[in-house]
């Protein structure tokens, strides 16, 4: 097979793979020999990256084939491994062979036989560690690949039950491992044929990577608690099934047929996948003989993707088993997506928000309140107007000739004619508390709150000084009302804002916080992120928004400010399909006939965020009373009242992550009980977070703080004897770097884990400051067997010409100590390119995703190789398997789906992406 | 306040939004040799919430159109506001001819539009309508929704025009 481009006729190259086992040395020599015309030569040792492996059974038929698609047969892998492998459904003399290759497609060892699954075993897998598979061929997207598929990930546990999978038709799968011990990882081709990237990342991995499945297409590991051989079917309008998909629905039992509403499906196992390949029975039997019920299972979301796969289905789900919890009877409920997506029904199981006494108020300062909307009615404590200015406020109801503030926080509309009014408090206060349970409506985050309606914002949008006096106001201290409320908010809830600053607010906003009071404001929606305020003030929580898919919404700010996210609805979308956008629904006015009517309405915006927030801490206010604006910083800093999406800890996207309503009021029910109150807020972040050590035994991490408070290292401690850390240099306090090392000698092959503590105190109190620990995997290993390697090629280019010079291949080599050596004689004095990589779907291309690549002298920092008359070059080249899964650092989806990148090259630019290696001239372009 | 903001106003209508094509210089021109028609007109309808994502102006004709816009409209979880809404286009397009004059969609609450009058005035083919566009005042909080303001205009059939000025902005008509 010729790589790349035309090749000359005959290569003249001498190419060896030394082939050794780490465990005999003993070496086998594979050499192809041709007639030098020179004696210049390359030679060196090609270094594959630690922890890579290879699928035992390739469609690249120049490498040794072992059987891996049964449990019986997995092949075994170590933990945090990364493996190339090719999986397809189908024979692959169904795909076309591309254009420009001279590769035969019946030499494909899968040319007339499928490889539908790839079982792999791995022992002391760890909870927490997350399991990724990219799909590199993957149909989702049009390529010109010569493989197209689709390939899904299963992971089982000891006794062969189904514990996670991932069954995505898009790029990416991820499941993580419920808890410590031996798994089976199963890939499946689904559809089609493709390359894979399966990796194993430790638990508590501190890179950016380790939220692929979060930030991605992928998605996390789906609950398996749903009855077998069952599936809910929406059928579509015409119900038409073909011939086929009758006689494989003849005998299941259909609850009412026909009719335009989900029904239930039943069906035996052996119906629910239409064998079409003798190693599928076989893995089918296999699994259904080491336990049915996992076999069923697995044959029932078999079934699943099928069926949503068909045109004639609108929706197809598992029959989940669902545990009781607590519905509000409002009928406008189930289009209440957003709260589902913050676990809130879980949360009203353990808490409405009703409070054992007194009242929850949330001050809503905004344009005011319909007071006489049926789901606000009775929720509504009083409130004031403080727009000062008379033609903002238009409704002429104050006393005073020099101020138009009022005690009536009545919203007479900010609009300027009929219908042009946003109704905004209205909606927000809907938001944080409407009436519950009423069936009218909608559902409040909490069914206890009282809102507390200001009004600031009118015509013309409002004044600081104007919501300054409003935050006083709620906050019972003296402002230009000259009253306070008999009782004062307990959560002020701001869906407003602007780009500029004082430093009167801020120290307003920290008077605030002093009291205790929980200040909620919107981030802003600009898209940007340029410091909005208030939301970007100190003591006052910034919320970002997100989409249905929690994603950041597209108009949602960012940056530096952000404390946590939350729904704030995306009108461009229905991705639940259910018809209407994906706004948040909420109470409203409607005022086409010039009267004020109530209504429910979709909007978007951060505004629509900051009172689930303020809802949720009124949740928790209702459980926990003495909750104050200092504590929930602290249980927002420890992660306490969010899903850490997006980066570990907290970033710029998500703050410290989208918000959980369980997990906060489960945090406010400890409190009450007197459980452990949220550390102090030192941000001590060690660099990296983890370590995973396999051949190296040394390494350095660095321990700095970038929280408020001051901290010193007081000690360091291990909690393995075979681990150690060392100061080495620093900043201050004990905090720097430290080098931290593995001694291997004791150890018996297997996986290890480690910690190394900081222990660190209060420079200001002395208190004891929660420790920071590194984490330290250490895998030790007697076995090769993942130290196989696909036959590498090497190929020269001319680095003038981008012609091909030569390429060698040798035959299937075991490693020694992840190296192979080369020797490529015969070659003129010049200037060359040097490539090598693996073609483990035998298409022609080196170098493509999910194969291992290496360039000279490394990938992102090409260089010609100078070769004089009759010298000989000696090179050291590294490789490893080319994936997204090795080299994203951002978090954001378009980047996880980059399908290829760039390489410059003066004056000729090097493409490396999924069709393999080109290379562009200027001139050319 | 109130006089500051005025002139605050008029200044960002001159200066911001999509400027397409500036008209003063043509229009005194154009008036050098063609006569100047009062074209009377309605704001049928105005809402912060029109999911249009660009500024433009769209004639509403067909039946299709109609529903298209009045979906776009309906924020509501209401089917009767619907019917209102038809009505009352149906009842306009006796006489008039319909227009959706779209803002796009912005960041907050603080925009909209300002109607000084219910008469335009045309010059060869191009109607100049009393209509500005409103911003946020500079320095002012606004609420953080996200708005689409739009009008639905009534413009009197008789009229034949090719293009629309509103607020120094001409806009070419889409169907």
């Amino acid at each position: 097979m010729h790589y790349k481009t035309k090749f000359y006729p005959i290569l003249i190259c001498v190419f060896f793979l030394n082939a050794c086992s780490s465990d005999t040395n003993e070496k086998e020599e594979t050499q192809i020999t041709f007639e030098p015309n020179t004696q210049s030569a390359i030679k060196g040792t090609i270094r594959l990256t630690a922890n890579l492996a290879t699928d035992s059974d390739l469609n690249d038929i120049n490498t040794v084939s072992v059987n891996n698609s049964l449990f019986s047969s997995a092949q075994e892998i170590e933990n945090f491994v990364t493996i190339q492998g090719f999986a397809t459904k189908v024979n692959t003399s169904e795909f076309e062979i591309l254009e420009g290759t001279e590769s035969e497609r019946k030499d494909d060892r899968f040319y007339s036989s499928t490889d539908e699954y790839d079982v792999y075993h791995a022992q002391f897998l760890q909870e927490g560690q997350t399991i990724y598979l990219q799909t590199v061929n993957s149909n989702y997207y049009e390529s010109d690949d010569a493989f197209s598929g689709d390939v899904d990930l299963h992971i089982f546990d000891s006794n062969y039950q189904i514990v996670g999978y991932s069954d995505n038709i898009t790029e990416y799968d991820s499941v993580t491992i419920p808890s410590d011990g031996e798994f089976y990882i199963r890939v499946r081709a689904f559809s089609g044929a493709s390359k894979y990237v399966l990796k194993l990342l430790p638990s508590n991995n501190s890179s950016d990577q380790s939220k692929l499945a979060q930030s991605s297409s992928a998605t996390k590991t789906k609950g398996l608690d749903f009855v077998p051989n069952q599936l809910i079917i929406q059928f579509s309008e015409q119900n038409i099934l073909n011939q086929a998909q009758q006689q494989e629905f003849i005998s299941a039992s259909f609850k009412h047929p026909g009719k335009r509403r989900p029904t239930l499906v039943k069906f035996s196992d052996t119906q629910a996948a239409s064998v079409n390949s003798s190693k599928q029975l076989e893995a089918m039997s296999e699994l259904a003989s080491l336990n049915q019920s996992s076999h069923e299972k697995v044959m029932t979301l078999l079934k699943l993707k099928t069926l949503q796969a068909l045109s004639q289905t609108e929706h197809v789900s598992l029959n989940f088993i669902r545990k009781a919890l607590l519905t509000p009877s409002d009928t406008l409920f189930k289009d209440q997506w957003h709260y589902n997506n913050m676990n809130l029904t879980q949360a009203w199981d353990i808490t409405t928000g009703i409070p054992e006494s007194g009242n929850i108020i949330v001050a809503v300062i905004d344009t005011g309140i319909f007071s006489n909307h049926k789901d606000l009615i009775n929720q509504l404590v009083d409130g004031y107007d403080f727009i000062s200015d008379s033609l903002n406020s238009k409704d002429n109801d104050s006393a005073s000739s020099l101020s138009d503030i009022d005690a009536n926080p009545e919203d007479p509309g900010d609009g300027t004619d009929i219908s042009s009014s946003s109704w905004h408090g209205t909606h927000v206060a809907g938001i944080i508390a409407a009436e519950t349970n009423n069936e009218y409506g909608i559902a409040g985050v909490s069914w206890g709150a009282k809102i507390m309606p200001l009004r600031v914002l009118g015509t013309f949008g409002g004044t600081s000084y104007d919501i300054m006096q409003a935050v006083r106001y709620a906050a019972g201290i003296e402002n230009d009302s000259g009253s306070i409320p008999s009782q004062s908010a307990d959560i002020i809830n701001l869906s407003l804002g602007g780009p500029g600053s004082s430093p009167a607010e801020q120290a307003l906003f920290s008077e605030i916080h002093d009291l205790g009071i929980i200040v909620v404001a919107a981030a802003g929606n600009e898209s940007s992120s340029q410091l909005f305020y208030p939301a970007s003030y100190n003591d006052v929580i910034s919320v970002s928004a997100l989409d249905l898919n929690s994603n950041l919404a597209p108009y949602s700010n960012f940056g530096t400010a952000i404390d946590i996210a939350a729904p704030g609805g995306d009108l461009s979308s229905d991705n639940d399909r259910n018809g209407d956008a994906d706004g948040v629904l909420s109470t409203l006015v409607e005022d086409s006939n010039g009267q004020k009517n109530a209504t429910f309405a979709y909007y978007q915006g951060t505004s629509m965020a900051a009172p689930h927030i303020s809802g949720m801490f009124a949740l928790m206010k209702a459980v926990y009373p003495e909750l104050d604006a200092k504590t929930v910083d602290n249980l927002l800093a420890n992660n306490l009242l969010t899903n850490d999406i997006g980066s570990i800890g907290r970033d710029d996207l998500y703050g410290f992550g989208s918000a959980n309503a369980l997990k906060a009021v489960q945090q406010a029910i400890s409190l009450k009980d007197n459980g452990p109150p949220p550390q102090p807020v030192f941000s001590i972040k060690t660099s990296p977070s983890s370590l995973s050590f396999y051949n190296a035994t040394e390494a350095v991490i660095t321990i700095k703080n970038e929280g408020t408070g001051s901290a010193q290292v007081s000690s360091v401690l291990s909690n393995a004897a075979w681990l150690s850390a060392n100061y080495t240099e620093g900043i201050e306090n004990g905090l720097g770097s430290y080098l931290v090392q593995v001694d291997k000698s004791e150890l018996q092959a297997g996986a290890y884990n480690g910690e190394i503590s900081f222990e660190l105190t209060s420079i200001d109190t002395e208190e004891v400051i929660s420790p920071a620990t590194v984490i330290v995997n250490l895998q030790i290993t007697e076995f090769s067997a993942s130290s196989k390697i696909a036959e590498l090629v090497v190929v020269i280019f001319d680095s003038e010409t981008f012609e091909v010079v030569k390429s060698a291949n040798g035959s299937y080599s075991e490693l020694d100590n992840g190296t192979v050596s080369f020797n490529i004689d015969g070659l003129n004095a010049g200037n060359y390119f040097l490539y090598t990589g693996t073609d483990i779907d035998y298409d022609g291309y080196i170098c493509q995703y999910g194969e291992a690549c290496g360039i000279y002298p490394s990938i992102g920092n090409i260089k010609p190789i100078s070769l004089g008359d009759n010298s000989t070059v000696d090179l050291n080249i590294s490789a490893y398997i080319l994936s997204p899964l090795n080299t994203l650092t951002q978090t954001k989806t378009k980047d996880a789906q980059k399908s290829s990148y760039e390489i410059s090259l003066k004056p000729k630019t090097v493409i490396v992406n999924k069709q393999g290696i080109s290379i562009r001239t200027e001139k050319n372009e | 306040m109130s006089e500051r903001r005025q002139v605050s106003k008029k200044r960002q209508s001159t200066i911001g939004f999509l400027r397409q094509i500036l008209l003063p210089g043509i229009l005194l021109s154009a008036s050098a040799c063609s006569s100047q028609q009062n074209v009377n007109f309605s704001v049928i309808q105005e809402s912060k919430q029109c999911r249009e994502l660009s500024a433009k102006i769209a004639r509403i004709s067909s039946v299709q159109d109609k529903a298209q816009i009045i979906k776009k409209l309906n924020r509501f979880s209401d089917d009767k506001k619907q019917e209102h809404l038809l009505k009352l286009l149906e009842q306009h397009a006796i006489n008039e001819q319909l227009f959706l004059l779209s803002q796009g969609q912005k960041s907050s609450a603080g925009y909209g539009f300002n109607v000084t009058a219910k008469t335009g005035s045309i010059i060869d083919k191009t109607l100049t309508l009393p209509i500005t566009f409103t911003y946020p005042e500079p320095g002012s909080m606004q609420a953080q929704v996200m708005t689409s303001p739009c009008l639905i205009l009534g413009i009197d059939s008789k009229v034949q025009f090719e293009h629309i000025v509103i607020d120094n902005l001409e806009f070419t008509i889409s169907n």
